[in-house]
């Protein structure tokens, strides 16, 4: 089991607060929640509690940098992408501020129900002309990934962890570079986010039997300029897309476009959200009821090794809701 | 409207009690849960289920049944709102974390099974902890605050036009009052003199940080919304035949009409106003000594 961090998104920004001055953090009414309350006990002048008026405040982010000061916006993910999109779109993208969001609660890492589960965030972010996305999949990434987007002179909007948090990866996080986790070309899973873990586990169990299964983790979802990863991509036989969205939207349709526009013959499958809206649960129930459990990423990638899959499911749904310690609290 | 009888009093004290144990019982069960917002607004809830809202018989089965989907074009699936029955009046509850108080009073008001805070608050059930649409006695998805008073507004437009009878409640928190989409709505309904239409403020002061005074204050709230052009009334949110009356007067009135409901949402439990104090109160995850008290606590309120 990897280990697991606990709020290592608490310290990483405190610790950007003091190295660079000009940050200041703007939160609405969710700043323990997201883990902006140490910034806000060392930093008291430069945090902003906004309440909840999420349309002002991000306007309000692109006034702050317009003078010069490095807004970071600390929400869940609905807050900070779909709530304000206008005021995203046309103060900070069209302009290209320099200012970050950082969205929690991604997909269906929450029980809270659709109101609370961005299954469409990075649609509307990657959408966007001037948007950098990046997406996290663990305790390092929650770690380095504002160091890694600080020299972004535009808007960036994080797809960020909170909580208990797995650390997967060694090395920081690199804006444009994907991370080979497991080698092999016959068939390449693709995954972004919170499913690495689960999308690590299962690659490595039919490895032992099927060798030349790879799995890469995507976190720069806009630009996808990373040509190294575009070209094992384009050359794989089978490409498996896993991600924690609306697959329509998501990083799967941003695969599609790539290799579709490069010509490539590998087939595709996609492990994701479809074309629906969501409801809440335990994530264990949720993964399973929408179709993001392990044994649906089992079952695409031994369908893309021609494998009959046991149909039957491994993840037994159904808990009391609101148990997971930590998790409820904020919502 | 007349004031409360002394028997319609001790209804309402025992279905505001009741409101109090089950939300706490979701609780316990839970490890946790909103339970100052059923505190708040225990009374509020009694009294507007048994003796303001005419809301008719449930169209709803008590024990509801499992979440299949949610709405898809042609079938709008399970409405919670049929819980509530076909009026004339109905009521929407637009912060969905004050869901469990409200199927809390279903349950008090014999519109729900007991059990089914058990049993339907579970994976796959449609007693969310944030209520959707789909949940007993939800009628907007509304866990996303300040977005159902503007469906509440655009219901009260559209009866006013077809000229139906009944009126439009809707419970709003004071929180929604920081969201810019909450003076859209208002400015809205006084725009088009929706007589038809009754909010209710729950003015609690508490957001997720804590005390609305330390997050963001919203000021005075009365003087505010008398500003926008809305009939406001106020009163304490405990005070069983004061706010009676007060809720008659906005029933009665003949403009879009406001009550702010001051609450104190510890009301009821012991060591929630200690909460109060720490900033702690939006979800209240029990310690094991505060699981002990409310356990007790509980207790004594059904031997009530």
């Amino acid at each position: 089991m990897a280990e697991v961090i606990s709020k290592p998104f608490y310290q990483a920004l405190r610790d950007h607060g003091a190295k660079h001055p000009e940050v200041t953090v703007v939160t609405n009414d969710l700043t323990a929640s997201c883990e902006a309350d140490g910034f806000r006990d060392a930093f008291p002048d430069r945090h902003v509690s906004a309440g909840m008026a999420e349309q002002a405040l991000v306007a309000a982010l692109s006034g702050m940098a317009h003078e010069g000061l490095y807004p970071i916006y600390t929400s869940f993910a609905v807050f900070c992408t779909r709530r304000p999109y206008e005021q995203v779109a046309l103060t900070l993208a069209y302009p290209a501020k320099k200012a970050t969001l950082v969205g929690f609660l991604p997909g269906l890492t929450t029980p809270g129900g659709v109101t609370h589960q961005a299954v469409d965030d990075i649609g509307l972010m990657t959408g966007l002309p001037n948007m950098t996305v990046i997406e996290a999949a663990d305790a390092t990434d929650m770690e380095s990934v504002l160091d890694a987007v600080y020299d972004v002179q535009g808007p960036v909007y994080i797809r960020g962890l909170r909580g208990e948090v797995p650390r997967l990866f060694d090395e920081p996080l690199r804006r444009g570079h994907h991370r080979t986790l497991r080698e092999g070309s016959e068939v390449i899973v693709l995954v972004s986010g919170h499913l690495t873990s689960s999308a690590m586990a299962v690659v490595d169990e039919i490895r032992v039997d099927y060798p030349d299964v790879g799995l890469l983790n995507v976190s720069t979802l806009k630009p996808f300029d990373d040509e190294e990863l575009i070209a094992k991509l384009t050359s794989a036989r089978h490409v498996i897309t896993v991600e924690n969205h609306w697959v329509a939207s998501g990083m799967g349709r941003i695969v599609a476009g790539v290799l579709s526009e490069r010509r490539s013959s590998a087939q595709l499958r996609h492990v994701g959200v479809g074309d629906t809206f969501t409801h809440g649960g335990t994530a264990a129930y949720l993964e399973d009821f929408y179709g993001l459990s392990s044994a649906h990423i089992r079952r695409a990638v031994l369908e893309a090794l021609g494998v009959q899959s046991e149909g039957s499911s491994d993840v037994g749904g159904g808990g009391v809701v609101g148990l997971t310690e930590g998790v409820a609290e904020g919502l | 409207m007349a004031s409360l009888s002394p028997q319609a009093h001790t209804d309402v004290r025992r279905v505001a009690a009741q409101i109090r144990g089950y939300a706490a019982q979701w609780a316990l069960r839970a490890n946790g849960g909103y339970l100052a917002q059923a505190c708040g607004t225990a009374e509020l809830f009694a009294l507007l289920h048994t003796q303001i809202l005419n809301l008719g018989p449930s169209r709803a089965p008590r024990t509801p049944p499992r979440f299949s989907s949610t709405p898809s074009l042609g079938d709008p699936g399970v409405r919670g709102e049929d819980w509530l029955g076909d009026g004339p009046d109905t009521l929407i509850v637009s912060p969905a974390h004050y869901a469990t108080a409200h199927y809390a009073t279903l349950v008090a008001t014999d519109r729900l099974d007991a059990q089914a805070l058990s049993d339907h608050s579970t994976d796959g059930g449609l007693l969310e902890m944030i209520g959707a649409e789909h949940s007993p006695g939800m009628a907007v998805t509304s866990g996303s605050l300040g977005i159902a008073l503007g469906v509440a507004v655009g219901r009260a437009i559209a009866r006013q036009q077809q000229g139906k009878p009944g009126l439009v409640w809707v419970l709003i928190s004071d929180g929604e009052l920081q969201e810019g989409s909450t003076w859209e709505a208002l400015q809205l309904a006084v725009a088009k003199g929706l007589d038809n239409l009754r909010i209710v403020v729950d003015r609690n002061n508490m957001q997720v940080d804590g005390q609305m005074t330390s997050v963001l204050p919203v000021g005075d709230v009365g003087a505010k919304l008398r500003a926008f052009g809305l009939d406001v009334h106020e009163h304490d949110a405990h005070d069983i035949d004061g706010l009676h009356d007060a809720l008659g007067q906005v029933a009665d009135s003949d403009q879009p009409a406001v009550l702010i409901s001051h609450s104190r949402p510890w009301t009821g439990f012991s060591f929630l106003e200690a909460r109060w104090h720490d900033q702690k109160l939006h979800f209240v995850r029990l310690t094991p000594e505060e699981k002990e008290l409310l356990e007790k606590e509980v207790e004594a309120l059904w031997q009530r």
